[in-house]
């Protein structure tokens, strides 16, 4: 095939690290929970499976063309947009902390709003490049999308996941930037989309508790400040060098989702801010390539998956340690890569084999210089 | 294309900004705020636990072990800790078949419980084997008394604790309990040691010390089942009986009536638990005539061939003084050793109308009665006895025969062995030395004087008269005397004063203080027995425990025979 060329590889060694990252924090984060559980390498083994299982998707992800994207990627939302509705179907659904986000398949359970998030990006990118310049209008150009955004937010509004709506609308904006879309209109987005989200945060209990948690935790250190104290207290008490490796204290019970949406407190406190600043390059690195991939694709297309696919890994990891580090409320975005969990893993490694395979073609208009 | 390209870029530098700021933020919580956060942590984290030091062991003069400390298993639920609930229950019933209420009702509150404190061995074995995380098992020292009653009241006991709660295990707990060592541990939110935490022992603990007491452990039996014997046989209520070392003041055995096991003592009513012969008052009844008798020959009144006139009834500040007992030949007058030896009231109240009340007073204060005797015992009373000016005109007549005055057993026996030393008041000890744990003694409570009660003349003198108690014809303490070495004594029979109600008939006191050898006195013993049933009289009911508790004491302190 014409204008061929070898993959992202450092990409893929970020990507290599940054899963090697994760799977020994979660052997750490998680040794408290698995001797309690009577099986001392329980987690440790899963996570294994998961990242065997990962990397086999990152290699379809790399195998698939892109393009193929293009002729399903309709399809692919409406798919998701029916997983998302299963997740209400009793016996089908399962909770977990007050929210209805998993979907129970027998052996093992995922949370279909990581698909959607991959088919929404691969819907955007097809629908705003065939837009091309009309999407510099508002009400034939991004109206349509922005409706096409907002019913899966609300779909998943109803589970309900308001981090997980928050990073979707974001990076959807981003794309929307991305395909060249006026600054105007995004920033006259902006006003609304705060007072939605102010709303909402009004109207449910739990998330103005967490809200208010989040600008004075002291208030309440035993009961709504708790989980921002501890973790803070994880990250702050690592100091320069942290506890060492394995040597976290906050994993004992003190910090709760110390393996999942907040591990990287316990990063912070065994590897100190030495080991935080190189997990924090190790994701900066891998937005830069992945940004670099996008600015090299060969067409719109593949440039807004790339575009997005980097957004929306770039905006989880930012969420997630901002939260971590109480400079946002709290709320269940995992990190990247590096949270204990099968679907998020999955979902994320694919994305990079997506990229992978954007990486293999030659800019179209490079072929033309030549 | 131009175009797009800055927007990516553009995107590529929020997102270096953002995580900048984070990389900021970082530094400001994990190297400007480290110190802070560090504090929390640790605060949170690191518990101090108090390592128990041994108690200290208690034992007689001769190092006989009476009160000691040995390892039993104390078993400790946190249901909250415990996953398999049901299981757990069923397995601890299964194993404790008798707390299966206790175990259900906080299986379902939830609060954390001891099964059990203290058990034995087997039963820790048992509980060892159900092996479910939430269930401890930790060794605990328990207090045991080997020797069960013996001088249970003296010694106390301590409790579930280990604390001292009454007797010498409270007096001395100071000693007795050591310095708590501290160790120190990295625990979980629910209190558990964390596994990879460091620990380190802070500060060693330091064992409690060896008390040993001035009692001797065969005295001290003897003397216990002599009281209990003489008590159970009249059909008494209570006893108290005291044998001490005339010449320094040691107690070597002292006892009431009924006691108790301290090994269960909560098994017994707490006025059990009480060393009567301390802490209970009583009206001395005739016992008191010596001191009347000593005071009368101090201040030259009288002389033991001194004729007392003993009128059957004699009217002093409007109340009738009559002899107890109807006298065996009448005689208008007697001499003052006959008043002593047949216990005449009226004789007596004749001293005491001759004394006066203030000199009476000073004299009754010189051998101790109405003050501690400095014994060192919790509850230890001082006694009853108004000062002069508070006494009614009869008093002087009336405590002259030991009526409205209340004293201690230890104020007595104190008081008449003082007679036997030369007129020399001894403070009665009951801890011969203290020891700590690697031997050094730590405490030796010297013998102390505590003055001269009467001079040595006049004690020689009512030595002859308290002879003649247990020597003469109509002596009372004739049941008293010992083959082959002389006695000194005094007996009561004491009206017991009800409250309200005045003296009651049927109602006494027996009782009997005295030492022994006259001539050389070693030991000095008081029995009292308290409302018997078959005698009222001291004569019969104390006197023959008098006779084999000073006989044995003797024959153990190797005292030299003078008949």
């Amino acid at each position: 095939m014409n204008g061929r060329q070898k993959p992202d590889y450092i990409l893929l060694i970020c990507t290599f690290f940054l899963v090697l990252f994760g799977f020994l924090m979660v052997f750490s984060a998680t040794t408290v929970e698995s001797l309690q559980s009577g099986d001392p390498t329980y987690y440790l083994k899963k996570q294994l499976l998961y990242v065997v299982l990962g990397f086999f998707v990152l290699f379809i992800g790399y195998k698939i063309e892109y393009l193929n994207y293009r002729r399903y990627s309709a399809g692919l939302l409406g798919a998701s947009a029916l997983i998302l509705l299963m997740v209400f179907v009793p016996g089908l659904g399962r909770s977990a902390g007050g929210a209805a986000r998993w979907i129970d398949l027998g052996l093992f359970s995922f949370q279909p709003s990581e698909v959607v998030k991959i088919a929404l990006i691969l819907y955007l990118a097809d629908a705003l490049s065939r837009k091309g310049e009309k999407i510099r209008l508002f009400w034939s150009g991004l109206f349509p999308l922005l409706c096409v955004v907002g019913f899966f937010c609300a779909l998943i509004m109803g589970q309900p996941d308001l981090g997980t709506v928050i990073v979707i609308f974001v990076n959807s904006i981003f794309m929307m930037f991305l395909a060249g879309a006026r600054i105007s209109h995004i920033l006259a987005l902006l006003p609304p989309a705060v007072l939605g989200v102010l709303t909402l945060s009004f109207l449910s209990p739990y998330r103005w508790r967490r809200i208010i948690a989040f600008i004075d935790p002291w208030k309440d250190p035993l009961g709504t400040g708790f989980h921002i104290i501890q973790s803070l207290i994880a990250i702050g008490s690592g100091g320069i060098l942290g506890f060492g490796a394995g040597n976290s204290r906050q994993k004992f019970l003190y910090l709760p989702e110390q393996y999942t949406d907040f591990i990287f407190s316990i990063v912070c406190e065994e590897l100190g801010f030495i080991g935080a600043v190189l997990l924090i390059g190790l994701f900066v690195l891998f937005i830069a390539r992945a940004f670099r991939i996008c600015r090299f694709a060969p067409d719109n297309f593949s440039r807004l998956i790339a575009g997005g696919l980097a957004g929306y890994i770039g905006l989880q990891a930012f969420v997630n340690m901002a939260v971590a580090t109480g400079s946002l409320p709290t709320t269940g975005i995992p990190l990247p890569f590096i949270s204990y969990g099968g679907t998020s893993l999955m979902i994320t490694l694919f994305s990079v084999g997506i990229m992978l395979n954007i990486s293999t073609y030659k800019r179209q208009a490079d072929e033309k210089e030549h | 294309m131009d175009r797009h390209e800055n927007r990516a870029k553009f995107l590529l530098l929020c997102f270096v900004a953002l995580f900048s700021f984070l990389i900021l933020r970082l530094f400001f919580i994990q190297v400007i705020r480290h110190s802070f956060y560090k504090g929390l942590s640790s605060d949170q984290r690191l518990r101090a636990v108090d390592l128990l030091p041994d108690r200290g062991d208690i034992l007689d003069r001769n190092g006989n072990l009476l009160a000691t400390s040995v390892e039993k298993w104390s078993v400790y639920v946190r249901p909250r800790a415990i996953k398999d609930k049901n299981t757990a229950v069923r397995r601890l019933v299964e194993a404790d078949a008798s707390n299966e209420d206790l175990i259900r009702e906080k299986f379902a509150s939830g609060s954390n419980f001891w099964l059990r404190r203290k058990a034995d061995k087997s039963y820790a074995d048992k509980i060892r084997k159900i092996d479910i995380s939430g269930i401890d098992i930790t060794p605990e020292k328990k207090r045991i008394y080997p020797k069960g009653r013996l001088a249970s009241q003296l010694i106390g006991f301590a409790g579930i604790d280990n604390e001292g709660l009454s007797g010498i295990e409270l007096a001395l707990e100071k000693h007795l309990l050591g310095r708590p060592g501290r160790y120190v541990f990295e625990k979980d939110p629910t209190g558990r040691e964390i596994f990879s935490g460091m620990s380190r022992q802070v500060m060693a603990p330091e064992d409690g010390m060896d008390v040993y007491l001035t009692i001797d452990e065969p005295i001290q039996y003897f003397a216990q089942k002599r009281l209990e014997d003489a008590v159970k046989k009249s059909e008494a209520v209570s006893g108290s009986i005291i044998v001490m070392d005339v010449g320094n003041g040691d107690i070597l055995a002292v006892a009431g009536y009924p006691d108790f096991d301290p090994n269960s003592y909560s098994k017994y009513p707490s006025d059990h638990w009480k060393l009567s012969p301390v802490t209970n008052i009583y009206e001395p009844g005739s016992t008191f005539k010596v001191i009347t008798a000593c005071s009368g020959i101090e201040e030259g009144i009288i002389g033991p061939e001194t004729v007392i006139p003993c009128p059957e009834e004699l009217k002093v500040g409007g109340i009738k003084i009559k002899n107890s007992h109807a006298l065996k030949m009448y005689r208008p007058f007697k001499d003052l050793k006959d008043v002593i030896a047949e216990s005449l009231n009226t004789g007596t109240a004749y001293i005491g109308i001759k004394l006066g009340k203030e000199k009476f007073y000073s004299h009754i204060k010189k051998f101790g009665f109405g003050e501690r005797t400095g014994i060192n015992f919790p509850g230890e009373q001082p006694g009853l006895l108004r000062s002069p000016g508070n006494w009614h005109d009869s008093d002087v007549a009336t405590i002259s025969f030991g009526q409205t005055i209340a004293v201690t057993p230890i104020q007595l026996v104190c008081a008449v062995a003082a007679i036997g030393n030369n007129g020399i008041r001894m403070r009665p000890r009951l801890v011969k030395k203290i020891e700590s744990a690697d031997g050094s003694i730590i405490r030796s409570d010297p013998e102390q004087s505590l003055g001269q009660a009467v001079s040595a003349g006049t004690a020689k003198k009512a030595n002859e008269l308290m002879k003649g108690v247990a020597y003469m014809e109509h002596g009372t303490g004739r049941l008293a005397k010992i083959d082959r070495f002389s006695v000194a004594v005094k007996t009561g029979t004491a009206q017991k004063p009800t409250p309200g109600k005045g003296y009651v008939e049927k109602r006494y006191i027996a009782s009997i203080v005295g030492y022994v050898p006259s001539s050389n006195p070693r030991v000095a013993v008081l029995v009292v027995v308290d409302e018997p049933k078959t005698s009222i009289w001291g004569a019969s009911i104390a006197a023959p425990v008098f006779s084999e508790v000073a006989e044995f004491s003797l024959r153990r302190l190797n005292a030299c025979p003078d008949l």
